[in-house]
Protein backbone atom coordinates (compact mmCIF):
# COMPACT_ATOMS: atom_id res chain seq x y z
CA UNK A 1 0.00 0.00 0.00
CA UNK A 2 2.81 2.25 0.89
CA UNK A 3 4.88 1.98 -2.56
CA UNK A 4 1.05 2.48 -4.01
CA UNK A 5 0.86 5.97 -1.95
CA UNK A 6 4.49 7.00 -3.00
CA UNK A 7 4.14 6.22 -7.02
CA UNK A 8 0.94 7.52 -6.77
CA UNK A 9 2.51 10.78 -5.07
CA UNK A 10 5.10 10.76 -7.84
CA UNK A 11 2.52 10.52 -10.38
CA UNK A 12 0.79 13.35 -9.36
CA UNK A 13 3.95 15.18 -9.25
CA UNK A 14 4.42 14.70 -13.10
CA UNK A 15 7.27 11.82 -12.56
CA UNK A 16 6.38 9.53 -15.94
CA UNK A 17 8.25 6.54 -14.82
CA UNK A 18 6.01 6.39 -11.42
CA UNK A 19 2.89 6.76 -13.71
CA UNK A 20 4.01 4.17 -16.60
CA UNK A 21 4.54 1.44 -13.27
CA UNK A 22 1.09 2.24 -11.43
CA UNK A 23 -0.36 1.62 -14.64
CA UNK A 24 1.89 -1.53 -15.18
CA UNK A 25 0.51 -2.35 -11.55
CA UNK A 26 -3.12 -1.92 -12.54
CA UNK A 27 -3.36 -2.74 -16.15
CA UNK A 28 -4.14 -6.27 -15.63
CA UNK A 29 -6.99 -5.70 -12.70
CA UNK A 30 -8.87 -2.88 -15.31
CA UNK A 31 -8.69 -4.57 -18.11
CA UNK A 32 -10.15 -7.64 -16.25
CA UNK A 33 -12.53 -5.82 -15.15
CA UNK A 34 -13.22 -4.26 -18.97
CA UNK A 35 -13.11 -7.79 -20.40
CA UNK A 36 -15.96 -8.87 -18.03
CA UNK A 37 -18.20 -6.07 -18.49
CA UNK A 38 -18.18 -6.20 -22.25
CA UNK A 39 -16.95 -10.04 -22.63
CA UNK A 40 -14.85 -8.65 -25.73
CA UNK A 41 -11.19 -8.43 -25.78
CA UNK A 42 -10.77 -5.69 -28.29
CA UNK A 43 -13.80 -3.43 -26.52
CA UNK A 44 -11.32 -4.04 -23.16
CA UNK A 45 -8.55 -3.06 -24.78
CA UNK A 46 -9.68 0.23 -25.97
CA UNK A 47 -11.54 0.57 -22.11
CA UNK A 48 -8.81 0.54 -20.60
CA UNK A 49 -6.48 2.71 -22.93
CA UNK A 50 -9.39 5.24 -22.35
CA UNK A 51 -9.72 4.75 -18.74
CA UNK A 52 -5.77 4.86 -18.15
CA UNK A 53 -5.28 8.13 -20.23
CA UNK A 54 -8.12 9.52 -18.03
CA UNK A 55 -6.00 8.50 -14.93
CA UNK A 56 -3.10 9.96 -16.34
CA UNK A 57 -5.02 13.56 -17.34
CA UNK A 58 -7.07 13.68 -13.81
CA UNK A 59 -4.01 11.96 -11.49
CA UNK A 60 -3.18 15.61 -10.30
CA UNK A 61 -6.55 16.26 -9.09
CA UNK A 62 -6.58 13.25 -6.81
CA UNK A 63 -7.17 14.65 -3.40
CA UNK A 64 -6.59 11.72 -1.49
CA UNK A 65 -4.44 8.85 -2.50
CA UNK A 66 -6.14 6.15 -0.18
CA UNK A 67 -8.97 6.79 -2.65
CA UNK A 68 -7.33 5.82 -5.34
CA UNK A 69 -8.51 2.14 -5.85
CA UNK A 70 -12.51 3.21 -5.65
CA UNK A 71 -11.12 6.41 -8.34
CA UNK A 72 -9.76 4.14 -11.20
CA UNK A 73 -12.72 2.02 -10.93
CA UNK A 74 -14.63 4.75 -11.23
CA UNK A 75 -13.22 5.85 -14.40
CA UNK A 76 -13.24 2.66 -15.59
CA UNK A 77 -16.75 1.90 -15.06
CA UNK A 78 -17.66 6.16 -16.67
CA UNK A 79 -15.92 4.44 -19.91
CA UNK A 80 -17.18 1.19 -20.06
CA UNK A 81 -20.51 2.74 -19.77
CA UNK A 82 -19.90 5.07 -22.10
CA UNK A 83 -18.65 3.14 -24.61
CA UNK A 84 -21.73 1.03 -24.07
CA UNK A 85 -23.70 3.68 -24.62
CA UNK A 86 -22.02 4.64 -27.96
CA UNK A 87 -22.32 0.96 -28.77
CA UNK A 88 -26.01 0.87 -28.03
CA UNK A 89 -26.20 4.43 -30.80
CA UNK A 90 -24.34 2.60 -33.79
CA UNK A 91 -27.03 -0.60 -33.47
CA UNK A 92 -29.74 1.75 -33.13
CA UNK A 93 -28.45 3.45 -36.03
CA UNK A 94 -27.55 0.78 -38.40
CA UNK A 95 -30.07 -0.66 -40.07
CA UNK A 96 -29.06 -4.28 -40.12
CA UNK A 97 -30.17 -4.76 -36.67
CA UNK A 98 -33.19 -5.33 -36.56
CA UNK A 99 -33.48 -8.51 -33.81
CA UNK A 100 -34.57 -7.85 -29.91
CA UNK A 101 -32.45 -8.10 -27.28
CA UNK A 102 -33.53 -11.13 -26.38
CA UNK A 103 -32.93 -12.94 -29.22
CA UNK A 104 -29.87 -11.89 -29.76
CA UNK A 105 -29.19 -13.22 -25.93
CA UNK A 106 -30.15 -16.45 -27.73
CA UNK A 107 -28.04 -15.89 -30.78
CA UNK A 108 -24.89 -15.03 -28.99
CA UNK A 109 -24.42 -18.14 -27.14
CA UNK A 110 -22.84 -20.96 -28.67
CA UNK A 111 -25.39 -24.15 -29.39
CA UNK A 112 -24.59 -26.78 -26.61
CA UNK A 113 -24.81 -30.50 -26.35
CA UNK A 114 -28.56 -32.29 -25.72
CA UNK A 115 -27.44 -33.89 -22.65
CA UNK A 116 -27.75 -30.54 -21.25
CA UNK A 117 -31.50 -30.75 -21.15
CA UNK A 118 -31.15 -32.94 -18.70
CA UNK A 119 -29.40 -31.38 -15.81
CA UNK A 120 -28.51 -27.62 -16.61
CA UNK A 121 -26.59 -27.44 -13.20
CA UNK A 122 -24.01 -29.89 -14.11
CA UNK A 123 -23.67 -28.98 -17.60
CA UNK A 124 -22.20 -25.34 -16.19
CA UNK A 125 -19.39 -27.44 -13.94
CA UNK A 126 -18.08 -28.02 -17.48
CA UNK A 127 -15.21 -26.65 -18.77
CA UNK A 128 -17.40 -23.97 -21.38
CA UNK A 129 -19.13 -23.09 -18.34
CA UNK A 130 -16.82 -19.92 -17.75
CA UNK A 131 -17.36 -18.68 -21.25
CA UNK A 132 -21.37 -19.40 -21.49
CA UNK A 133 -21.31 -17.09 -17.86
CA UNK A 134 -19.18 -14.52 -19.39
CA UNK A 135 -21.49 -14.05 -22.12
CA UNK A 136 -24.47 -14.14 -20.40
CA UNK A 137 -23.22 -11.46 -17.87
CA UNK A 138 -22.39 -9.13 -20.49
CA UNK A 139 -25.89 -9.33 -21.05
CA UNK A 140 -27.34 -8.25 -18.63
CA UNK A 141 -28.36 -4.73 -17.49
CA UNK A 142 -24.61 -2.42 -17.20
CA UNK A 143 -25.58 -1.04 -13.50
CA UNK A 144 -26.19 -4.40 -12.26
CA UNK A 145 -23.47 -5.91 -14.17
CA UNK A 146 -20.76 -3.69 -13.15
CA UNK A 147 -21.88 -4.53 -9.40
CA UNK A 148 -21.40 -8.60 -10.43
CA UNK A 149 -18.06 -7.54 -11.24
CA UNK A 150 -17.08 -5.52 -7.91
CA UNK A 151 -18.43 -8.06 -5.90
CA UNK A 152 -17.29 -11.18 -7.31
CA UNK A 153 -14.03 -10.90 -9.58
CA UNK A 154 -12.63 -8.04 -7.53
CA UNK A 155 -14.02 -8.69 -4.01
CA UNK A 156 -15.00 -5.21 -3.09
CA UNK A 157 -16.94 -4.79 -0.33
CA UNK A 158 -20.34 -3.19 -0.17
CA UNK A 159 -19.01 -0.22 1.04
CA UNK A 160 -16.27 0.14 -1.51
CA UNK A 161 -18.77 -0.18 -4.48
CA UNK A 162 -21.23 2.23 -3.01
CA UNK A 163 -18.12 4.46 -2.80
CA UNK A 164 -16.85 3.55 -6.24
CA UNK A 165 -20.27 4.42 -7.81
CA UNK A 166 -21.76 6.99 -5.65
CA UNK A 167 -25.07 4.90 -4.91
CA UNK A 168 -26.07 3.85 -1.28
CA UNK A 169 -24.86 0.25 0.03
CA UNK A 170 -28.76 -0.72 -0.16
CA UNK A 171 -28.61 0.10 -3.75
CA UNK A 172 -25.58 -1.63 -4.44
CA UNK A 173 -26.99 -4.81 -2.39
CA UNK A 174 -30.67 -4.58 -4.79
CA UNK A 175 -28.27 -4.11 -7.87
CA UNK A 176 -26.41 -7.16 -6.93
CA UNK A 177 -29.36 -9.04 -5.68
CA UNK A 178 -31.76 -8.46 -9.04
CA UNK A 179 -28.68 -8.37 -10.95
CA UNK A 180 -27.79 -12.43 -10.22
CA UNK A 181 -31.33 -13.25 -10.29
CA UNK A 182 -31.37 -12.08 -14.06
CA UNK A 183 -28.17 -13.89 -14.88
CA UNK A 184 -29.66 -17.32 -13.23
CA UNK A 185 -32.68 -16.34 -15.58
CA UNK A 186 -30.17 -15.72 -18.59
CA UNK A 187 -29.06 -19.22 -18.10
CA UNK A 188 -32.02 -20.77 -17.17
CA UNK A 189 -33.11 -19.41 -21.05
CA UNK A 190 -30.34 -20.23 -22.88
CA UNK A 191 -30.16 -24.19 -21.55
CA UNK A 192 -33.91 -25.35 -21.14
CA UNK B 1 -41.76 -11.96 8.42
CA UNK B 2 -40.03 -11.96 5.12
CA UNK B 3 -36.09 -10.61 5.02
CA UNK B 4 -35.43 -7.53 2.23
CA UNK B 5 -33.83 -8.54 -0.41
CA UNK B 6 -30.37 -6.62 0.30
CA UNK B 7 -30.54 -8.71 3.89
CA UNK B 8 -30.95 -11.88 1.91
CA UNK B 9 -28.17 -10.87 -0.59
CA UNK B 10 -25.58 -10.00 2.66
CA UNK B 11 -26.58 -13.00 4.50
CA UNK B 12 -25.71 -14.54 0.82
CA UNK B 13 -22.23 -12.82 1.11
CA UNK B 14 -21.68 -13.93 5.01
CA UNK B 15 -21.88 -10.37 5.77
CA UNK B 16 -24.70 -10.29 7.99
CA UNK B 17 -24.17 -9.41 12.10
CA UNK B 18 -24.90 -12.26 14.32
CA UNK B 19 -28.69 -11.77 15.56
CA UNK B 20 -29.79 -10.78 11.67
CA UNK B 21 -28.00 -13.86 10.40
CA UNK B 22 -30.17 -16.05 12.52
CA UNK B 23 -33.51 -14.79 11.49
CA UNK B 24 -32.71 -15.18 7.86
CA UNK B 25 -31.66 -18.49 8.58
CA UNK B 26 -34.67 -19.76 11.12
CA UNK B 27 -37.19 -17.64 8.10
CA UNK B 28 -35.25 -19.80 5.90
CA UNK B 29 -36.02 -23.00 7.16
CA UNK B 30 -39.51 -22.37 7.41
CA UNK B 31 -39.80 -21.38 3.69
CA UNK B 32 -38.09 -23.82 1.06
CA UNK B 33 -38.82 -21.68 -1.54
CA UNK B 34 -36.55 -18.96 -0.29
CA UNK B 35 -34.01 -21.12 0.43
CA UNK B 36 -33.80 -23.39 -2.78
CA UNK B 37 -33.66 -19.72 -4.70
CA UNK B 38 -30.66 -19.13 -2.22
CA UNK B 39 -29.04 -21.68 -2.99
CA UNK B 40 -29.62 -21.60 -6.75
CA UNK B 41 -28.04 -18.01 -6.24
CA UNK B 42 -25.21 -19.50 -4.46
CA UNK B 43 -24.18 -22.43 -6.71
CA UNK B 44 -24.30 -19.96 -9.87
CA UNK B 45 -21.97 -17.46 -7.37
CA UNK B 46 -19.91 -20.74 -6.98
CA UNK B 47 -19.37 -20.78 -10.94
CA UNK B 48 -19.10 -16.98 -11.35
CA UNK B 49 -16.10 -17.43 -9.05
CA UNK B 50 -15.21 -20.65 -11.61
CA UNK B 51 -14.50 -17.59 -14.23
CA UNK B 52 -10.62 -17.33 -14.90
CA UNK B 53 -9.10 -14.08 -14.47
CA UNK B 54 -8.51 -12.55 -18.16
CA UNK B 55 -4.94 -11.45 -18.60
CA UNK B 56 -4.41 -8.74 -21.31
CA UNK B 57 -2.86 -10.16 -24.83
CA UNK B 58 -0.90 -6.92 -25.21
CA UNK B 59 1.10 -4.67 -23.56
CA UNK B 60 -0.63 -1.08 -22.46
CA UNK B 61 0.00 1.40 -25.05
CA UNK B 62 -1.31 4.80 -24.29
CA UNK B 63 -1.55 7.16 -26.97
CA UNK B 64 -3.82 10.38 -27.64
CA UNK B 65 -4.01 9.60 -31.22
CA UNK B 66 -2.71 12.49 -32.28
CA UNK B 67 -2.45 11.72 -36.20
CA UNK B 68 -6.34 11.65 -36.47
CA UNK B 69 -6.45 14.92 -35.13
CA UNK B 70 -7.16 16.35 -38.84
CA UNK B 71 -9.75 13.73 -39.17
CA UNK B 72 -11.52 14.55 -36.11
CA UNK B 73 -11.15 18.21 -37.12
CA UNK B 74 -12.91 16.95 -40.47
CA UNK B 75 -15.72 15.12 -38.82
CA UNK B 76 -16.27 17.26 -35.71
CA UNK B 77 -19.91 17.66 -35.17
CA UNK B 78 -19.58 21.03 -35.86
CA UNK B 79 -18.86 20.65 -39.37
CA UNK B 80 -20.75 17.37 -40.08
CA UNK B 81 -23.48 19.78 -39.03
CA UNK B 82 -22.73 22.39 -41.40
CA UNK B 83 -22.10 19.56 -44.41
CA UNK B 84 -25.44 18.51 -43.46
CA UNK B 85 -27.57 21.62 -43.47
CA UNK B 86 -25.08 22.36 -46.56
CA UNK B 87 -26.14 19.20 -48.22
CA UNK B 88 -30.11 20.04 -46.85
CA UNK B 89 -29.95 23.02 -48.75
CA UNK B 90 -28.12 21.55 -52.01
CA UNK B 91 -31.19 18.84 -51.99
CA UNK B 92 -33.94 21.62 -51.55
CA UNK B 93 -32.27 23.87 -54.88
CA UNK B 94 -32.10 20.61 -57.03
CA UNK B 95 -35.96 19.28 -56.29
CA UNK B 96 -36.84 22.63 -56.39
CA UNK B 97 -35.53 22.99 -60.10
CA UNK B 98 -36.65 19.72 -60.93
CA UNK B 99 -40.23 20.33 -60.15
CA UNK B 100 -40.38 24.31 -61.35
CA UNK B 101 -40.89 25.85 -57.83
CA UNK B 102 -41.96 29.49 -57.77
CA UNK B 103 -42.38 32.20 -55.74
CA UNK B 104 -44.12 35.14 -56.67
CA UNK B 105 -45.15 38.24 -54.56
CA UNK B 106 -47.68 40.62 -56.40
CA UNK B 107 -49.81 43.08 -53.76
CA UNK B 108 -52.24 40.64 -53.10
CA UNK B 109 -49.72 38.22 -51.49
CA UNK B 110 -46.97 35.68 -52.07
CA UNK B 111 -47.92 32.95 -54.48
CA UNK B 112 -45.66 29.60 -54.65
CA UNK B 113 -46.45 27.46 -57.47
CA UNK B 114 -45.22 24.33 -59.28
CA UNK B 115 -44.92 23.13 -62.99
CA UNK B 116 -46.12 25.21 -65.38
CA UNK B 117 -48.27 28.34 -64.31
CA UNK B 118 -51.24 28.66 -66.32
CA UNK B 119 -52.67 32.23 -67.02
CA UNK B 120 -55.88 32.41 -65.31
CA UNK B 121 -58.80 34.32 -66.47
CA UNK B 122 -60.80 35.36 -63.17
CA UNK B 123 -63.87 37.64 -63.56
CA UNK B 124 -62.08 41.70 -62.71
CA UNK B 125 -63.56 44.51 -62.81
CA UNK B 126 -62.86 45.64 -66.21
CA UNK B 127 -59.15 47.89 -66.44
CA UNK B 128 -60.91 50.97 -67.40
CA UNK B 129 -63.80 51.13 -64.57
CA UNK B 130 -64.96 54.49 -62.67
CA UNK B 131 -62.95 55.95 -60.17
CA UNK B 132 -65.79 56.66 -57.79
CA UNK B 133 -64.09 59.15 -55.80
CA UNK B 134 -63.59 61.49 -58.79
CA UNK B 135 -67.43 61.18 -59.58
CA UNK B 136 -68.10 61.79 -55.96
CA UNK B 137 -65.93 64.69 -56.34
CA UNK B 138 -67.47 65.79 -59.83
CA UNK B 139 -70.80 65.96 -57.90
CA UNK B 140 -70.28 67.93 -54.79
CA UNK B 141 -68.70 70.54 -57.14
CA UNK B 142 -71.90 70.61 -59.32
CA UNK B 143 -73.95 70.90 -56.33
CA UNK B 144 -71.68 73.37 -54.53
CA UNK B 145 -71.84 75.57 -57.97
CA UNK B 146 -75.76 75.21 -57.73
CA UNK B 147 -75.92 76.17 -53.96
CA UNK B 148 -73.84 78.93 -54.32
CA UNK B 149 -76.17 80.05 -57.30
CA UNK B 150 -79.03 79.63 -55.91
CA UNK B 151 -77.25 81.23 -52.75
CA UNK B 152 -76.25 84.66 -54.60
CA UNK B 153 -79.91 84.51 -56.26
CA UNK B 154 -81.46 84.81 -52.73
CA UNK B 155 -79.41 87.41 -51.18
CA UNK B 156 -80.22 89.70 -54.46
CA UNK B 157 -83.71 88.97 -53.78
CA UNK B 158 -83.83 89.39 -49.79
CA UNK B 159 -82.18 92.71 -50.51
CA UNK B 160 -84.52 94.03 -52.63
CA UNK B 161 -87.73 92.83 -50.76
CA UNK B 162 -85.37 95.11 -48.02
CA UNK B 163 -85.37 97.81 -50.16
CA UNK B 164 -89.36 97.41 -50.89
CA UNK B 165 -90.16 97.57 -47.63
CA UNK B 166 -87.94 100.66 -46.40
CA UNK B 167 -89.48 102.89 -49.14
CA UNK B 168 -92.65 101.60 -49.50
CA UNK B 169 -94.91 100.98 -52.40
CA UNK B 170 -96.16 104.49 -52.85
CA UNK B 171 -94.63 105.51 -56.08
CA UNK B 172 -94.33 103.99 -59.49
CA UNK B 173 -91.17 105.19 -59.94
CA UNK B 174 -89.60 103.56 -56.88
CA UNK B 175 -91.59 100.36 -57.75
CA UNK B 176 -89.47 99.97 -61.19
CA UNK B 177 -86.57 99.52 -58.93
CA UNK B 178 -87.90 96.60 -57.41
CA UNK B 179 -89.01 93.24 -57.99
CA UNK B 180 -92.93 92.78 -58.10
CA UNK B 181 -94.39 90.25 -57.12
CA UNK B 182 -94.41 88.41 -60.81
CA UNK B 183 -91.28 88.44 -60.71
CA UNK B 184 -89.95 86.74 -57.69
CA UNK B 185 -92.46 83.84 -58.69
CA UNK B 186 -90.52 84.10 -61.94
CA UNK B 187 -87.38 84.06 -60.45
CA UNK B 188 -87.99 81.35 -58.02
CA UNK B 189 -89.87 79.13 -60.96
CA UNK B 190 -86.67 79.67 -62.61
CA UNK B 191 -84.36 78.51 -59.86
CA UNK B 192 -87.06 75.84 -59.43
CA UNK B 193 -85.92 75.09 -63.09
CA UNK B 194 -82.50 75.26 -62.46
CA UNK B 195 -82.26 73.42 -59.71
CA UNK B 196 -84.22 70.30 -61.48
CA UNK B 197 -81.85 70.90 -64.51
CA UNK B 198 -78.66 70.35 -62.26
CA UNK B 199 -80.25 67.79 -60.60
CA UNK B 200 -81.31 65.84 -63.90
CA UNK B 201 -77.97 66.62 -64.86
CA UNK B 202 -76.32 64.82 -62.05
CA UNK B 203 -78.60 61.39 -62.28
CA UNK B 204 -77.81 61.27 -65.87
CA UNK B 205 -74.11 61.43 -66.13
CA UNK B 206 -74.49 58.86 -62.62
CA UNK B 207 -76.82 56.99 -64.40
CA UNK B 208 -74.40 56.94 -67.76
CA UNK B 209 -71.41 56.15 -65.49
CA UNK B 210 -72.65 53.25 -63.72
CA UNK B 211 -73.93 51.68 -66.91
CA UNK B 212 -70.20 51.96 -68.37
CA UNK B 213 -69.23 50.16 -65.09
CA UNK B 214 -71.42 47.40 -65.01
CA UNK B 215 -71.19 47.10 -69.03
CA UNK B 216 -67.06 46.21 -68.23
CA UNK B 217 -67.87 44.30 -65.32
CA UNK B 218 -70.68 41.95 -67.70
CA UNK B 219 -68.10 42.21 -70.66
CA UNK B 220 -64.97 40.76 -68.06
CA UNK B 221 -67.92 37.92 -66.46
CA UNK B 222 -69.11 36.94 -70.43
CA UNK B 223 -65.26 36.44 -71.26
CA UNK B 224 -64.58 34.22 -68.17
CA UNK B 225 -67.57 32.44 -68.70
CA UNK B 226 -67.19 31.80 -72.45
CA UNK B 227 -63.62 30.59 -71.75
CA UNK B 228 -65.17 28.03 -68.85
CA UNK B 229 -67.53 26.42 -71.61
CA UNK B 230 -64.90 26.59 -73.90
CA UNK B 231 -62.90 24.69 -71.64
CA UNK B 232 -65.28 22.40 -70.32
CA UNK B 233 -66.80 21.76 -73.93
CA UNK B 234 -62.88 20.71 -74.66
CA UNK B 235 -63.14 18.21 -71.95
CA UNK B 236 -66.30 16.81 -72.93
CA UNK B 237 -64.77 16.43 -75.93
CA UNK B 238 -61.89 14.50 -74.93
CA UNK B 239 -63.93 12.20 -72.83
CA UNK B 240 -66.56 11.46 -75.68
CA UNK B 241 -63.56 10.71 -77.52
CA UNK B 242 -61.84 8.27 -75.35
CA UNK B 243 -65.26 6.70 -74.49
CA UNK B 244 -65.74 6.32 -78.37
CA UNK B 245 -62.63 4.67 -78.58
CA UNK B 246 -63.32 2.39 -75.24
CA UNK B 247 -66.69 1.24 -77.17
CA UNK B 248 -64.61 0.86 -81.06
CA UNK B 249 -62.40 -1.47 -79.07
CA UNK B 250 -65.21 -3.38 -76.93
CA UNK B 251 -66.92 -3.98 -80.34
CA UNK B 252 -63.77 -5.21 -81.96
CA UNK B 253 -63.62 -7.60 -79.07
CA UNK B 254 -66.95 -8.79 -79.18
CA UNK B 255 -66.39 -9.15 -82.69
CA UNK B 256 -63.90 -11.69 -82.71
CA UNK B 257 -65.88 -13.14 -79.78
CA UNK B 258 -68.70 -14.01 -81.68
CA UNK B 259 -66.79 -14.72 -85.10
CA UNK B 260 -65.05 -17.02 -82.86
CA UNK B 261 -68.43 -18.77 -81.53
CA UNK B 262 -69.71 -18.42 -84.84
CA UNK B 263 -66.51 -20.64 -86.19
CA UNK B 264 -66.87 -22.88 -83.07
CA UNK B 265 -70.66 -23.70 -83.76
CA UNK B 266 -69.58 -24.54 -87.32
Amino acid sequence: MFASDVLIAEAQNGNQQAFNKLAEKWYPTIYNFAYKYFCDEDKAMEATQKTFINVFQGIEKLQDSKKFKSWIYRIAHNVCHNEHKKEKKRNLLSLFRYKNQEDEAIDYLPIVDEDIYANPASYLDKQESSELLEKALAQINPDQKVVIIMKEFEGMKFSEIAETLQISENTAKARLYYGLQALRKIVEKTFI
Amino acid sequence: MKPSNEILIAYLYGELEEPTRKQVELYLAQNPMEAANLQEMRELRENLQKIPFKMPQKPLVLSRNTNHTSHKALFSPFVRNFMAMAAAIALLLVVAYITQFRLNGNAEGWQLSFGDVREKNNPTTPANSIDTLQLVRWLENKQRKAYTDIYHKISALDNKVNESQKYGHNSESNNKEFFTKTEVLALLQKLRKEDYEVFKEVLASSSQEQQLYLSKAFEGFASYWEQKRQEDLEQIEASLSTFREQASEKFKENDVILTKLIDNQK
